[in-house]
This record gives C-alpha cells, sequence and structure tokens, in this order.
C-alpha cells in the first residue's frame, strides 16, 4: 500500500447553522462526518450517494475548493490541509477538477483557446507559441478539432464542452483528477463516449481518478474500487466487482437492486428504500441509515457502528457485521 | 421572526449613527467660522471668541459631538446662529407645508403612476406602451426646476389661475405638487411596469390565461397581488424622501418648507439647521426602510431566513 | 468603428444562440433607441469638445452690441442665433460651453462613483463575511442621505467649482453602483467557472479581473449610461442653486437661474439651455435603456 496517491483520513466539513440576533452557531449541517479512504496511483475510485449526500462537498474539501473543518488530506507526501494558500496554488497543478455541469464551468466571455491557455498562464508554464500547440494537441486528444480554439463556449453541445472542461484538467499535466458528476448533466447516449474518454486518458496519462456520481451504474466499469455514500459518511467501500456481487451494507443492496436488469428473466427482488432522505442538519442518532433500513436492530438506533473492514479490501460499518 | 426585527432594528440604529457622524464631521470640517458669521465681520475679535465659547465650539469635536447628541435625544437639534431661533421651531414652522407638498405631490405621482404603469405592463411592446414609455422617459430626463418655472410661466402667469408661489391653502400646493408628482411619476410607472411585465410573464399567470381566463380577471386576480409588492415599497420609500424636504421644488415655487430652509441653511452656512434638515430627512428614509423591511418579511417569511 | 460597435458582446447567459452580426438598418429598427440615443450623446460629445471651434464669441465676455439700447437682451437673430443674455453675452456660444461642464461633470462623476462602487462592491461580493456588512452598512448610510442636499452642502463646505461639484456627485454616488456590482459578483462567484479558477490555482485578485469583472460589466455599463444622465442633471441643480459652476463661466444650471428672473421678457434665456439639458439627459436614458434591452435580454421579456 504504499504507492498510496491520496489519503483521506477523518476528513470533515461542518456547515454551521446561525440564529438568533448574533447569529450564533445553533448546529451544524455534517456534510462530510469523518470520511477516510486512499486511493491507490492509477485507480479509479468511484464515490456514489445519493444527491445531497455531501459527495461533491466531500471532492471539493479534498482540493480545500471548501477549507475542510477537520480531519486530513495526504496527497503524495504533502498535507494539504496544513499547506499555505500559496503553495496551495501551485500544487494545484498537481490536482484537478472536473465540474457536473458543463454549461457553468466554462466561462463565456472567453474563447475555448484563453480558456485553456490560462491554467498554464497561471502557472507561467511554455511559451505562448508552445501553449498554443499544447491546446491543439490537446482538443485532438479529447476529441475535438483544434479549430475549436477560436470558438466561444456557448457554440458547443454539451458533451463538447465537457470534453472540454476534461481538456483543461489535462493541460496542467495532473496526477490526479476528481471527477465532480462529470456525466450526471448529459444525455444517457454522450456520457458512455465521455466515460470512454476518460478511461483512454487515464491510460494514455497515467491518471488517477476519483469519480463522484450518484448512480451505482455510471461507475461501475470505470471503477476499481467503489465507496458508498449516505449522509456524509462513508457505509461501505470495497473492489468494484466484490461491491456488485457481494454488497454487504444494507443501504448499497438497496441502490444496487434499484439498477435496471437487461435480462427480463432475471427475477430480482427489489428493495424499496422507506421514507426520505433524513436532514443532514439533524440525522438519526446511532446508524445513519437506520430510518430507512430494512434490516434495523435496537442497536442501530443508538450506537454508531465502526468503519472496519470485514473481508480483505472490504470496509463496511453496519451493525450486522460486528 | 422577532429576531429579525431586532437585527433589523440595530442595524437600523447603526446607520442613523452613523449618518450623525457624517453629518457632524462634514458640518465641522467647514471652513466658514460661525462664530464670525454669527456677529458680523466687523466685530472684534475677542466678541467672536466669546461667542464662540458660549457655542461650545472651542471644544475639541469629539465632545461637541456627544454634547450635540445628548441635546438631540433631548429633543433639542440646537440654535440656528442665522436665525436667532431654536432649530425645532424654525423646522417647526416649516414640517407642515413640507409634509402637504409631499403628500400631494405623493398622490400625483401614484394616481397617475399606477394606472400608467398596470397599463404599460397589459400593452408591452405594443404601440401605446413604445409612447407611454417614451413619455416616461422625457418626465425621468425632465429638470424639476425648468419644468416648474415652466408651469409658473405658462399655467399661473399665462394663464393667470393659479398663484406663482408660496404657502397658503390648495391652491399653491397645485403647481409644485404637478412638478414634482409628474416626474417622480416617470420612475414610478417604470417600476410598475417592469415588475408587472416580470410577474405577467411568469408561468402560473400563464398557466391562468391557457386555461382561459379573461385577460382582465388574469390581472386584477393574479398579477396584481404579487407585481405590486415592489410598487407598495418604492412608494413607501418615496414618502419618506418626499417628507425630507424637496430643495428644488420648494426652491422655485418659493415654498417655505424645510427643503428651502436647508438650501437657505447652506446659503449662510448655518450648522445646527444644515446637520438638523440632513438627518430629519435620513431618519424618514431609515424609519420607513424598516418599516419595509418588517412588512415585507411578514409577507415574505423567506427574507428573513436568509 | 461602426462593425466594432455593433458586434454584440456575447450573452452571458449560457447556451443561447451566437447573435449574429446585423445590418445597421437592422439593428437601428429593433434597437431604435440605441440608435437615437448614441447620436444624440455623441453629437452632445463633439458639441463639447468642439466648444470652442463651434462657438462665435467669448462666452464670458459682454459683447459691445449684446444689448439693446434700452439694455434689454436681445432676441434670436441671424447674428446672435440664440439671442444674449442680460450681460449682454451670446447665448448660442454658451449654451455649447454648457455642453462641456455639463459632460465634464456628468462623466467624471460617473468614472469615481463607479471606481468607488466597483471596489467597494467586489470586496464586498466577493469576500463576503463582516467586510461585506460593513461595506453594506456604509451603503445603507450613504443611500438613507437626502442625496442633493448633502451634496450641495458638500460642496458649500468645499467651495463651488466644477471639480468639487463632480467629486461631491461621485463621492456619494457610488452607494448604488456598489449594491448592482455587489449583486452580480455574487451571482457570478458561484458558477463553476469561478471554482474552476480556483482548481487551476488562480489567485482571489486574478479569478476577480479575469472571471468575475468581465461577467458583471454588461449591468454596470447600462447603469453607468443612466447614472451619467442623472449626474449631469444634478450638476445643473447645484448650478441652479448657486452651488455648482459659478458665474460668468456658463452652465445649462446657472444660465437658467440667471434667466428665471426673465422669464417673461427673454425666454430664450431658459429655453435654450433647458432644451439642451433635457435633449442630454434623453439621450443618456435613451441609451441606456435601449442598451438594457439589446445586452441584457432578461429584462422585460
Amino acid at each position: 500500500m504504499s504507492d498510496a496517491l491520496l489519503t483521506v483520513s477523518n476528513l470533515k466539513k461542518y456547515f454551521p447553522i446561525r440564529k438568533g440576533v448574533l447569529r450564533r452557531t445553533v448546529g451544524h449541517v455534517k456534510a462530510v462526518d469523518d470520511v477516510s479512504f486512499t486511493v491507490q496511483k492509477g485507480e479509479t475510485l468511484g464515490i456514489v450517494g445519493e444527491s445531497g449526500c455531501g459527495k461533491s462537498t466531500m471532492g471539493r474539501s479534498i482540493l480545500r475548493l471548501i477549507e475542510p473543518t477537520g480531519g486530513e488530506v495526504k496527497f503524495e507526501n504533502t498535507n494539504l490541509t496544513k499547506l499555505s494558500k500559496g503553495s496551495l496554488r501551485t500544487l494545484r497543478q498537481k490536482m484537478q477538477i472536473v465540474f457536473q455541469d458543463p454549461y457553468a464551468s466554462l466561462n463565456p466571455k472567453f474563447k475555448i483557446g484563453t480558456i485553456l491557455e490560462r491554467p498554464m498562464q497561471i502557472h507561467g508554464l511554455y511559451t505562448p507559441a508552445e501553449r498554443r500547440k499544447r491546446v491543439a494537441s490537446l482538443l485532438e486528444r479529447c476529441g475535438l478539432d483544434p479549430s475549436a480554439a477560436e470558438k466561444y463556449p456557448n457554440e458547443f453541445s454539451g458533451g463538447q464542452r465537457q470534453r472540454i472542461g476534461i481538456a483543461r484538467a489535462l493541460t496542467l499535466n495532473p496526477s490526479l483528477i476528481v471527477l465532480d458528476e462529470p456525466v450526471s448533466a448529459l444525455d444517457v447516449s454522450v456520457q458512455s463516449q465521455i466515460i470512454n474518454l476518460l478511461e483512454d486518458l487515464q491510460e494514455a496519462f497515467s491518471l488517477t481518478y476519483l469519480f463522484i456520481a450518484h448512480d451505482l451504474s455510471v461507475v461501475r466499469h470505470i471503477s476499481d474500487r467503489i465507496a458508498v455514500m449516505y449522509l456524509g459518511q462513508t457505509m461501505e467501500l470495497a473492489e468494484s466487482l466484490e461491491l456488485f456481487e457481494a454488497p454487504l451494507h444494507p443501504y448499497t443492496q438497496a441502490l444496487l437492486s434499484a439498477i435496471p436488469v437487461p435480462d427480463p428473466d432475471v427475477k430480482r427482488e427489489r428493495i424499496l428504500l422507506r421514507g426520505d432522505l433524513p436532514s443532514p442538519a439533524n440525522p438519526p442518532a446511532g446508524c445513519p441509515f437506520h430510518t430507512r433500513c430494512k434490516d434495523a436492530k435496537d442497536i442501530c438506533k443508538t450506537k454508531k457502528p465502526v468503519w472496519k473492514e470485514v473481508r480483505p479490501g472490504h470496509h463496511v460499518a453496519c451493525h450486522l457485521y460486528s | 421572526m422577532a429576531s429579525y426585527i431586532l437585527r433589523r432594528f440595530i442595524g437600523a440604529l447603526v446607520v442613523l449613527f452613523g449618518i450623525s457622524v457624517i453629518t457632524f464631521i462634514i458640518a465641522y470640517a467647514a471652513p466658514g467660522d460661525p462664530a464670525r458669521l454669527i456677529v458680523g465681520a466687523k466685530a472684534p475679535q475677542t466678541v467672536v471668541d466669546a461667542v464662540r465659547h458660549n457655542l461650545g465650539l472651542d471644544q475639541p469635536l469629539p465632545i461637541q459631538y456627544i454634547h450635540y447628541i445628548g441635546r438631540l435625544l433631548h429633543g433639542d437639534l440646537g440654535f440656528s446662529y442665522h436665525n436667532n431661533l431654536p432649530v425645532a421651531e424654525l423646522i417647526g414652522q416649516r414640517i407642515g407645508n413640507t409634509v402637504q407638498l409631499a403628500l400631494a405631490s405623493w398622490i400625483v405621482e401614484v394616481i397617475l403612476g399606477l394606472p400608467l404603469g398596470i397599463f404599460g405592463a397589459l400593452y408591452h411592446r405594443r404601440t401605446a406602451d413604445y409612447i407611454l414609455s417614451f413619455l416616461t422617459l422625457v418626465g425621468m430626463s425632465m429638470p424639476v426646476f425648468w419644468f416648474g418655472m415652466w408651469l409658473i410661466q405658462n399655467v399661473a402667469y399665462g394663464l393667470g389661475i393659479l398663484p406663482l408661489g408660496g404657502v397658503g391653502g390648495i391652491s399653491h400646493l397645485i403647481l409644485p405638487a404637478i412638478t414634482l408628482g409628474v416626474t417622480n411619476m416617470a420612475f414610478y410607472q417604470r417600476l410598475v411596469k417592469s415588475s408587472m411585465v416580470d410577474v405577467m410573464s411568469q408561468d402560473y399567470i400563464r398557466t391562468a390565461r391557457a386555461n382561459g381566463v379573461p385577460a382582465h380577471r388574469v390581472v386584477t386576480r393574479h398579477a396584481l397581488k404579487n407585481g405590486l409588492i415592489p410598487a407598495v415599497t418604492y412608494a413607501g420609500m418615496d414618502i419618506a424622501q418626499l417628507c425630507g424636504g424637496v430643495v428644488l421644488t420648494e426652491t422655485v415655487f418659493n415654498y417655505q418648507g424645510v427643503g428651502q430652509l436647508a438650501w437657505q441653511s447652506i446659503e449662510n452656512l448655518d450648522f445646527p439647521v444644515i446637520m438638523a434638515t440632513v438627518l430629519i430627512a435620513a431618519v424618514f428614509v431609515v424609519v420607513m426602510n424598516f418599516i419595509v423591511d418588517i412588512v415585507y418579511s411578514l409577507i415574505d417569511p423567506r427574507i428573513s431566513l436568509s | 468603428m461602426n462593425n466594432a460597435v455593433l458586434e454584440p458582446s456575447l450573452s452571458p447567459a449560457a447556451g443561447t444562440a451566437v447573435k449574429r452580426r446585423m445590418s445597421f438598418w437592422r439593428f437601428a429598427r429593433r434597437y431604435p433607441s440605441v440608435v437615437v440615443g448614441g447620436l444624440i450623446v455623441l453629437i452632445m460629445v463633439l458639441i463639447a469638445l468642439f466648444a470652442p471651434v463651434l462657438a462665435h464669441y467669448d462666452p464670458t465676455r459682454p459683447l459691445s452690441d449684446g444689448l439693446s439700447q434700452m439694455g434689454a437682451p436681445l432676441p434670436p437673430n441671424h447674428k446672435y442665433w440664440l439671442g444674449t443674455d442680460t450681460e449682454g453675452r451670446d447665448v448660442f456660444s454658451r449654451v455649447l460651453y454648457g455642453a462641456r461642464v455639463s459632460l465634464e461633470v456628468g462623466f467624471f462623476a460617473g468614472l469615481i462613483s463607479l471606481f468607488i462602487g466597483a471596489l467597494l462592491g467586489i470586496i464586498s461580493g466577493y469576500f463576503g463575511g463582516w467586510v461585506d456588512m460593513v461595506i453594506m452598512r456604509l451603503t445603507d448610510m450613504v443611500l438613507a442621505f437626502p442625496f442633493l442636499l448633502f451634496v450641495v452642502a458638500l460642496v458649500a463646505v468645499m467651495k463651488p467649482s466644477v471639480t468639487n461639484v463632480f467629486i461631491a456627485i461621485g463621492v456619494f454616488g457610488w452607494a448604488q453602483m456598489a449594491r448592482i456590482i455587489r449583486g452580480q459578483v455574487l451571482a457570478v462567484k458561484e458558477l463553476e467557472y469561478v471554482q474552476a479558477a480556483r482548481s487551476l490555482g488562480a489567485s482571489a485578485w486574478n479569478i476577480i479581473f479575469k472571471e468575475v469583472l468581465p461577467n458583471v460589466i454588461t449591468p454596470v455599463v447600462i447603469y453607468l449610461t443612466l447614472a451619467i444622465g442623472q449626474n449631469i442633471l444634478l450638476e445643473a441643480s447645484l448650478s441652479f442653486l448657486g452651488f455648482g459652476v459659478q458665474p460668468p463661466e456658463p452652465s445649462w444650471g446657472n444660465m437658467i437661474q440667471e434667466g428665471m428672473a426673465y422669464f417673461q421678457l427673454a425666454p430664450w434665456l431658459i429655453y435654450a439651455p433647458g432644451l439642451m439639458l433635457l435633449i442630454t439627459t434623453i439621450g443618456f436614458n435613451l441609451l441606456g435603456d435601449g442598451l438594457r434591452d439589446w445586452l441584457d435580454p432578461k429584462v422585460g421579456r
């Protein structure tokens, strides 16, 4: 386990809830609550959870686009959480993010060429001529015509824009890319193209991905391992195949049962999630999932299950396995 | 909710405090020497010094400010150097006139602006709307004092039916009220129109129309209620501003109100009066702002949460 | 130059089609206020710039034949196109020079407001927190003041002059600008492309200048145009009250004030500067309105 690229330990992000005349903090929304995992060099870790479970906040706290409340993020051998703003800006070359909304993530006032050259300008890399060449080759690499550099974002479709967003993330030669629901806003037909592109690029540039999605089927074949999040906490983490074949956590089982199966002969029991997602401002005591869990026991209502490795490489936080 | 009101209240107090400090600083940063102004240019220096001491003008500025605030809280607005009268009395003589004019012009503004605004929204992007828009644009661009003089010349003098200026009864109010009302109406009409147009393009209005609700019912039942909230706010803020005095109109019509008093006091560098008039005008605005905020949050509870 | 003006900037609303270059006449039919307002403004700017060339006489010096034998001002005639005033000066020349003062004050006061308003609005909107609170309270204070009265008082204290007039107007006119810019910055700040710039390692000021500013410029230009019109009116009001431009230097406001007592006798003394003032303000208001229709399509649709 020596070639961990990213080590997240006990990461927390609480948003204060303020009330009253003095705007005193009366509580917290625990968007990310004590999350730990590692990402190996060259692998893809999928992060899955319902909307509002804190997965995007987590992605952004890891990059310190949002300041985490607590915990530690180690990238290679640097502790990101302790880094000064200046050194953080330099280190940002190594870790990039691709956003969900391809319409909002490109500045409408700039040509694509400018957008793609900007990261290199910020860090003072390359000569202007080299930058232009690099932009052209990156555009091509991402499946666009180099002439795209002369156009404005609104001349492109969502899928094309997402390719541009990916090209931008690549300009600085990063080793880690956080993909924050990169295909959720796209048509299904385009989704697979983008995922294929991401896989190609990963191989070509030996990239490491943290792939955030709200849908297990999306991350299924791109991820080496998958973590399942619920209300700011990780519920289960396992190799992709194992998670799909032998899910341990009732929440994971419920999510899996919701994926449509192409073969009509396969009969499968659908586990319906009861009730609504509880408010993250006021999460249930004990196991956060107990209010909707089909296997909830008394202990689940009072005691928070520990995060532990029940099989090699398979972590789960559930009282059923303690 | 209570905490929201309290917060707004504290906010309003902070603003009032800031206003009093700024007025005070500017009034005392003035190069003119009030003591010299009172006794005249020829008086000996010893007299000037004595007057200065009597008025407390020889004390450090912060002390002067604290005294000023202390007196303010007792309802004492100071003493006019120029008129030899308490400022409160001077303003008291005139505030009635100003409020009369404010109300009269405000009525003109709302009576014309509201229906014309709704009319403009109903005929949005049609000829009638374009003509109306151009007219209100001219109204917005009109120099108030010039328009007032034009009315004096052509209506009061030319037709000889209304007084040329001064105060006394409704006839004296008509022209100044039209002057102010018409120019303010131009802004008001546009605000009403654009907020009505906004509301009428909302989906629920479109749905109502698609469901066959007749146009006039859509307006009276659905659009007015929501479209008029900004209109009411704006009108509230306007009356507050008008009550603070209108310098130009009062000056042109020689109308003895607070605005004219303010202008004269500035000419005479009569600082206690300047400070009082500015302060009173600001208090009207801040208080009205506070009321509007509270009313708003009662109508729309989301506001107090943000 | 025309083509550069006519090529619309890209709409900030994502996903809209690119606006095509259109012919001047099509543009003029679609946005007549931009063209008419722009033309008025352009003419006034030219008048202001070339006043010394256009004016036949010295605007401040009484002319030897500028008064009738009775000592009355002369009505408009072929020599003095807009007549003469009570001192025997050429009203036409005075009106032309008056355009200089008006535009100078309108423009510079607008720039000062823009500078202060943009700085405070951006800081307030981008950094938020207690800085935002302090700035917004300050804005509330400034907006609560009776604007005209306060500017008059300020000019009176500073001694009336053209420079002091635009400083006073500028220094107190920023509040609305700050609010508008703050609102825009707040909206733009949360957009993903700003987050993207942060993730690329851009510094706060780099982001403000490169990502935020270009996207708040449209409403700022619109507001600035309207503000210049209002500043011109304000300068005229100040000069009318005797606290603006001081005689004998001509300004439309002090010309109206001087002519006030002679309205019946010499109405051209009031109409000439008054109409110039009205037309100029209409020009700026039309242009501002038109720009809003053109560049900010969500308003009024």
